[in-house]
């Protein structure tokens, strides 16, 4: 099976702005990022370790919803666990906590991990791989958050457990509101990848 | 083909398993996820030795249970109620009284979003809190009526 025949993510370009989309709406604070994405990056790597095995397992034709199916479930079990954790980190979260679903799908190297063989073309382990990126999504996850909460609002909101979560003044004012509405999530997220975009290309990365 | 068919029906067979399995799991986390919020909601309204009672469920985007609290001062009703706007989410505790007058309003958390100083000014800050608590006093009152220990 070719990569580009596999599965259950279409167009990886389109599924990763699709992924990107409900952490822009949850990520108004550091503590609703970090939870979103560490929840997504959990979903990643569950699903990177089920992928090869399940593929030898259910028909080609099946896959597909199957691994949709076991996403959507990782993703409204990790909704209750929020529940759980924090009733106000899970209201903020609101609708979009089963949209890990597909946050959790749409990272690139997860499609490569239900391909045959642990390790892939590069030498590195497929898990491995997506272990990583799922680490790297969370990172950026709280750290968008972060940004976002400490430049729009002033403040930092911890993601600890119980109702009332304890928050840091950075300043006395709302410096630029803009950026904890949606809108302004992805005008700080543009900035991110542009900046992203020349440190690659400062370091000699080619990039398309 | 016959053969080809039946192999087919088995393989959507153990799906179908398989999927009824995730269905019971997410099942069980549901109901952990609802009793731990019955316990944490019924302690936020346990306070100056009320003793705080389930009284209904609701079907409302903005509070799932209304409790009943018995005090010395008398028989009052509240709900955890989650208010939100574009800039963050809050979640107060509403108490009302049995003829659904609101009692007091008190924030219990919230998410990225400057609070006003008092949470009564919070209403003004969330679009739609007026009308979830006009639906919460709406719900109490029918609790109320419906409750044969309501005016005692």
């Amino acid at each position: 099976m070719s990569e580009g025949k596999d599965g259950f993510v279409p167009n990886p370009v389109l599924a990763g702005l699709v992924g990107i989309c409900p952490l822009i709406a949850v990520s108004r604070s550091l503590a609703e990022a970090t939870v979103y994405g560490l929840g997504a990056a959990l979903c990643s790597i569950v699903l990177g370790a089920v992928a090869p095995p399940l593929r030898s397992v259910i028909a080609d034709r099946l896959q597909a919803p199957a691994m949709l199916a076991l996403s959507s479930a990782l993703a409204l079990v990790y909704g209750f666990l929020t529940r759980i954790y924090s009733p106000t980190i899970a209201a903020g979260l609101w609708i979009y906590s089963p949209l890990l679903a597909v946050s959790g799908l749409s990272l690139s190297t997860l499609r490569r991990s239900s391909l045959p063989g642990r390790i892939g073309p590069d030498g590195q382990s497929r898990l491995g791989a997506v272990a990583f990126e799922a680490v790297m999504f969370l990172f950026s996850a709280a750290f968008i958050g972060a940004a976002r909460e400490i430049v729009g609002l002033g403040t930092l909101t911890l993601p600890v457990p119980g109702p009332d979560l304890p928050r840091l003044y950075v300043a006395d004012f709302a410096p630029l509101r803009i950026l904890v509405s949606t809108s302004g999530g992805f005008i700080l997220l543009g900035f991110v990848i542009a900046a992203y975009r020349t440190l690659a290309r400062v370091s000699g990365r080619k990039l398309p | 083909m016959a053969q080809d068919k039946r192999e087919r029906i088995m393989e959507n067979l153990a799906v179908a398993a398989v999927l009824g399995l995730l269905a019971l799991i997410v099942g069980a986390f549901s109901l952990a996820a609802d009793s731990n919020s019955v316990a944490a909601e019924r302690s936020a309204f346990a306070r100056d030795g009320s003793v705080v009672a389930l009284a209904g469920r609701a079907d409302d985007p903005s509070f799932d249970r209304v409790f009943r609290m018995r005090s010395a001062s008398g028989l009052s009703f509240g709900a955890v109620m989650t208010l939100r706007s574009s800039r963050g989410s809050a979640l107060v505790g509403a108490s009302f009284s049995s003829d659904g007058e609101l009692l007091e309003l008190r924030l219990l958390g919230s998410c990225a979003s400057r609070l006003p100083e008092r949470p009564q000014d919070m209403i003004g800050e969330f679009p739609g809190a007026g009308e979830a608590l006009a639906r919460a006093a709406e719900k109490v009152r029918a609790i109320s009526k419906a409750s044969p220990e309501a005016g005692s």
